[in-house]
């Protein structure tokens, strides 16, 4: 998305003694939705405050995080990436062709990963090297790629995964000292590598200046180009790690994997307080985000609501998320426009 | 630099909280097992069924492939009638989209609810494998109704009718309504689907042996996803790949809809017969609008009253799970649980024309 | 700069474009022709037609809010809305007049809009972000409407049908409908001023707002009116398929129609667009599709196929554009010295 073509966007005015908690404000709703998410769980099913249990299921939505937290650079640059799922699905069918073909695990996951960061350089070359619009480039190879991925796989599913690979979401660190699943700290540590990235490294600058306004940041010297580029790789990259997890967490390769999760991801960047239209965010944002989403997700499960009302709780909350605090924003804006007077 | 911190400090906040949180919550710790372990044998799980089972009533959660599909819903209708009479409360929730992993949530939260028994209509036959595996390990029922994953899934299958027949059946239905003779193809679901492709495959066989009725000719399978305009169009490139076409055969009821609308509006209709397996409400208009002669399905409800008598009596121990077991359906008759697969065989194909679309509600 | 040679240069550039497009179309024809003569045959093209029919609608109502800078991924969710509620109601009521049905719809589809409206024109929430929502609130209603029952070929009247596939001189009635969208669009984008104003409002916001343009009722107006022609895309819908399952209908229609919408020219960024592109964008999308399908092609290539064309067609546009840019400055530069 062109940074010359944003709408009016209602900044943030800082009253004297706030502005401490004005750093907290992006974080506030995911915190009260995961607040709220737990309280009807806990309220609705005897059996929702099981945290074991709800850690063992949570490999699903440390993949989604994967996605999310490439896609938070992305989106901070002002750009998107609605390919993601589908670039997922090409590396994990890939992997799964490899080891078909006889080459060993850990050779064929490391390919996963090769495939995902190149499908995000392919995604690079046409929205920075040519220049084309983020959101149409990506709409078409997110069609391109899940269609890639058809044609490798075709009908079949690969399933002759050595044992040793399946079931990582399963293995926890501290054995049974405490569950610890091995998924969400791998999480955890992509998360401080992204959180160190953007916001301890010139890259992580760049990334702001960026979206803030691309003008300004070329006339200033910042390498755009490489910004932008770098974070649809690092995204692509992701992708192919959360194939590889999704792919040991199934014991399976099929071709239709991931469907509507680049949603679901997207979903969970903005919620963190990543603005869409760039130059703000932070990877705690998104993390925060996503054990909020994952909150209403679980705690509507096990309450027996289906998957049409959960995805509209989720369209609703996220509309909630960004009109309250915009809403809030203004009216403050307005009282202390008028204090000024 | 303060950024760095706090969002440090949060972070192992929250990591401690999680981990001590889990390490004093009571719970089963289903995690140390890992998905490849062997379904729980039978011997011990009945005996601690009937140790727990003190007059509660039976829990069973039944996952269909998605909601808004009247053939499952005739499922869910067969379970709701069986189920008060043997104590047992169903809990039905399915997905929005009947994606291959998409019923993997309720699965989980399922097993975290301990409930007695899951029965699951499944999207894949692998993928769902380790929360299935996991939910046996934790002395919950697997039941698979109506399609199948693979067999050291779950602790039984029931198909509805034979499976392995169906094909035949299939191709011998075709016969009827064209008169044996004609090209015709067929319009199947997703390519992925394990059951439709194993009914493709019988018909194949069927065709290749040499038995089927020899002026038949089998001329192209296409995919109509089981998504409306795609069958439509499917169904539509028939008619113009094929001039000479005389029967379309959909074993899918949004195939076998689509194609019947396609004809139904088209000059065609009457020339090109459309037949395979529908729900006789969705297909009542084109039967009585003679687009469609004759097509067959089954009693899916009768799946859920054997679904939910097996379990009562799994649960009870009054039946053994095993290879070749037979047991009683009280107002069904007698089933039995077959082969090393332990398959169970519902009913038998029903027929439907214009002398009986009338008699049938689902 | 001289104003009058950038927007001649610009017409120049659309009417090649638009050329280019309809050149693609005849070739594919020509080509799936040659594949499979029957391809040519009165049924597939009227099949062709009509399912081009249903998109097109759609594709017009994308293309008014793609212009003012907005978007709306929510088109398949309200269409499957109102087409259930249109279902339901031809169910309850058989004796309801057809084309009360079909304004039901479109009002349900109008209401819908109107929501995404107030998100976007007043609540000022992102476009992208407010109809991503929408998309699954609107789904998730339509299943708690709908009560998880389909809507069956039996419940939906001969007379509404009928609308897919028979009408006045052979033509459906289903794309007189269209073409009447088509020729009030284009009407509205060529010949009126509120239409120009939209063009305003996409090409720059805070400019429009300055000199006075409502902008927030036009934004506002111009999803009411996406709704509504997704309802009316809906009451199609229902013609053509005679059946509506609450999970199935009109799910992933927002992909096909946003790619008619872009390779018909529209600019993803506002402020241009025309509806004889978008009109040639949705022939190329329907006759790629029915085509590949005719000829054999597999499923999985026509999605690869799909984002290919879309590719190709924002390459090419990318392509011109800069040509013409430079070929502008040049002659700026010329003029200086």
């Amino acid at each position: 998305m062109s940074n010359d073509a944003k709408p009016h966007e209602p900044q943030t005015v800082p009253a004297s003694n706030s502005r401490r908690s004005a750093v907290l404000v992006p974080y506030l709703p995911s915190i009260a939705i995961f607040v709220v998410a737990v309280i009807y769980g806990t309220v609705s099913s005897p059996y929702f405050l099981n945290f074991s249990a709800i850690l063992v299921n949570s490999g699903r939505y440390v993949e989604i995080g994967m996605l999310a937290l490439g896609l938070t650079l992305v989106i901070i640059n002002g750009d998107i990436d609605l390919s993601v799922a589908s670039n997922l699905a090409v590396s994990a069918a890939t992997m799964g062709l490899l080891l078909e073909g006889g080459v060993p695990i850990q050779l064929a996951a490391l390919a996963a990963l090769a495939v995902g960061m190149g499908l995000g350089a392919i995604n690079a070359v046409f929205i920075v090297g040519m220049g084309l619009p983020s959101l149409v480039v990506t709409l078409a190879t997110l069609a391109l790629y899940r269609g890639l991925a058809q044609i490798i796989l075709g009908d079949h599913a690969v399933t002759a995964y050595p044992e040793e690979f399946i079931g990582v979401d399963q293995v926890s660190l501290l054995g049974d000292i405490a569950i610890v699943p091995m998924p969400l700290v791998m999480l955890i540590g992509f998360a401080l590598l992204f959180g160190f990235l953007l916001s301890r490294t010139n890259f992580g600058i760049s990334c702001y200046l960026t979206g803030s306004n691309q003008q300004a940041a070329k006339f200033s010297g910042i390498r755009i180009d490489r910004t932008r580029a770098t974070a649809f790789m690092l995204t692509g990259l992701m992708a192919g790690a959360a194939a590889v997890m999704m792919t040991s967490r199934l014991g399976s390769t099929l071709s239709n994997v991931g469907l509507g999760l680049e949603l679901l991801a997207i979903t969970v960047v903005v919620l963190g307080g990543t603005s869409i239209f760039g130059g703000r965010g932070t990877v705690l944002g998104t993390i925060i985000a996503l054990f909020a989403v994952m909150a209403v997700r679980e705690s509507l499960v096990i309450s027996n609501v289906n998957g049409q009302v959960q995805d509209a709780l989720v369209g609703v909350i996220l509309i909630v998320a960004i009109v309250v605090p915009q809403t809030v924003t203004r009216f403050r804006e307005r009282v202390s426009t008028k204090r000024l007077r | 630099m303060r950024k760095v911190r706090r969002l440090t400090g949060i972070v192992a906040l929250a990591a401690s909280t999680t981990m001590i949180l889990a390490a004093c919550s009571g719970g089963e710790s289903s995690t140390e097992e890992t998905a490849t372990e062997e379904a729980v044998v039978v011997e011990e799980t009945s005996a601690e069924a009937t140790e727990e089972n003190s007059g509660e009533a039976l829990r069973m959660t039944y996952i269909p492939k998605n909601l808004g599909n009247p053939y499952f819903d005739a499922i869910v209708k067969g379970l709701n009638e069986t189920a008060p009479g043997l104590n047992m409360t169903v809990e039905v929730v399915a997905p929005a989209q009947a994606g291959a992993t998409d019923q993997i949530p309720f699965i989980d939260a399922a097993i975290q609810q301990e409930v007695d028994a899951i029965a699951i209509s499944p999207n894949d036959l692998d993928a769902l494998c380790p929360s299935l595996k996991r939910a046996m390990a934790a002395g919950i029922w697997v039941l698979t109704v109506n399609g199948d994953t693979a067999p050291d899934c779950r602790d039984a299958s029931i198909t509805p009718v034979d499976f392995s027949q169906l094909g035949k059946y299939l191709v011998d239905l075709t016969a009827e309504v064209t008169g044996g003779e004609g090209e015709w193809a067929f319009l199947s679901a997703t390519s992925t689907a394990p059951d439709q492709n194993s009914w493709l495959e019988g018909a194949a066989e069927y065709i290749a042996g040499g038995s089927s009725p020899a002026g038949l000719t089998l001329v192209d399978t296409v995919y109509g996803d089981d998504a409306p305009d795609k069958s439509s169009t499917e169904a539509q490139a028939l008619l113009t790949k094929y001039p000479n076409l005389a029967a379309i055969n959909a074993p899918t009821t949004v195939g076998i809809a689509a194609a019947a609308q396609v004809l139904s509006q088209s000059p065609k209709k009457g020339q090109i017969q459309v037949t395979g397996l529908g729900t006789p409400n969705q297909m009542r208009e084109f039967i009585k609008d003679g687009t469609v002669k004759k097509f067959a399905l089954w009693d899916p409800s009768l799946q859920g009253v054997i679904a939910a008598n097996l379990i009562a009596g799994l649960q009870n121990g009054t039946i053994k799970a095993g290879e070749q077991v037979k047991f009683d359906v009280p107002g069904v008759g007698e089933r039995t649980m077959a082969g090393a697969d332990r398959i169970i065989i519902a009913g038998d194909p029903q027929e439907f024309d214009a002398s009986n679309i009338d008699d049938f509600d689902f | 700069m001289n104003p009058l040679t950038v927007t001649s240069t610009w017409r120049s550039l659309g009417r090649l474009r638009e050329a280019g497009i309809a050149g693609v179309v005849v070739l594919l024809i020509v080509i799936f022709g040659s594949l499979n003569p029957l391809f040519l045959d009165r049924d597939n093209l009227s099949s062709i037609v009509v399912s081009v029919g249903i998109l097109m609608i759609l594709a017009i109502g994308q293309m008014l809010v793609i212009i003012t800078r907005n978007i709306d991924l929510s088109v398949g969710s309200v269409l499957g809305l109102s087409a259930m509620v249109m279902g339901m109601v031809g169910r309850e009521l058989p004796e309801m007049p057809t084309y009360l049905l079909i304004l039901i719809a479109m009002l349900v589809g109008a209401l819908a809009g109107a929501v995404n409206g107030i998100l976007v024109a007043v609540a000022r929430v992102p476009s992208i972000i407010a109809t991503l929502g929408t998309l699954a609130i609107f789904r998730g209603l339509t299943f708690l409407v709908s009560n998880n029952v389909q809507v069956d070929p039996e419940d939906v009247a001969d007379e509404m049908q009928d609308l897919a596939s028979s009408g006045p001189l052979g033509i459906p009635w289903l794309v007189i409908f269209a073409a009447i969208v088509v020729v009030l669009a284009w009407w509205f984008t060529t010949r009126t001023m509120s239409g120009k104003r939209l063009y305003a409002i996409g090409s720059n916001p805070e400019a429009a707002e300055m000199r006075g343009l409502n902008v927030l009722g036009m934004t506002f107006g111009v999803f009411v009116l996406m709704g509504a022609l997704a309802g009316l895309g809906g009451a199609m819908y229902v013609a053509r398929f005679a059946t509506v399952n609450p999970a199935d209908a009109g799910l992933g229609f927002e992909l096909a129609v946003i790619s008619a919408v872009v390779i018909g020219g529209t600019n993803i960024f506002g402020g241009s667009g025309t509806v004889i592109g978008t009109v040639l964008g949705t022939m190329l999308v329907g006759i790629l599709s029915n085509g590949l399908t005719v000829v054999g092609v597999s499923g999985f290539w026509q999605r690869f196929a799909s984002g290919a064309i879309i590719l190709i067609a924002i390459i090419a546009d990318s392509f011109v554009r800069k040509r013409i840019e430079r070929r502008q400055s040049n002659q700026t530069m010329a003029r200086v010295r």
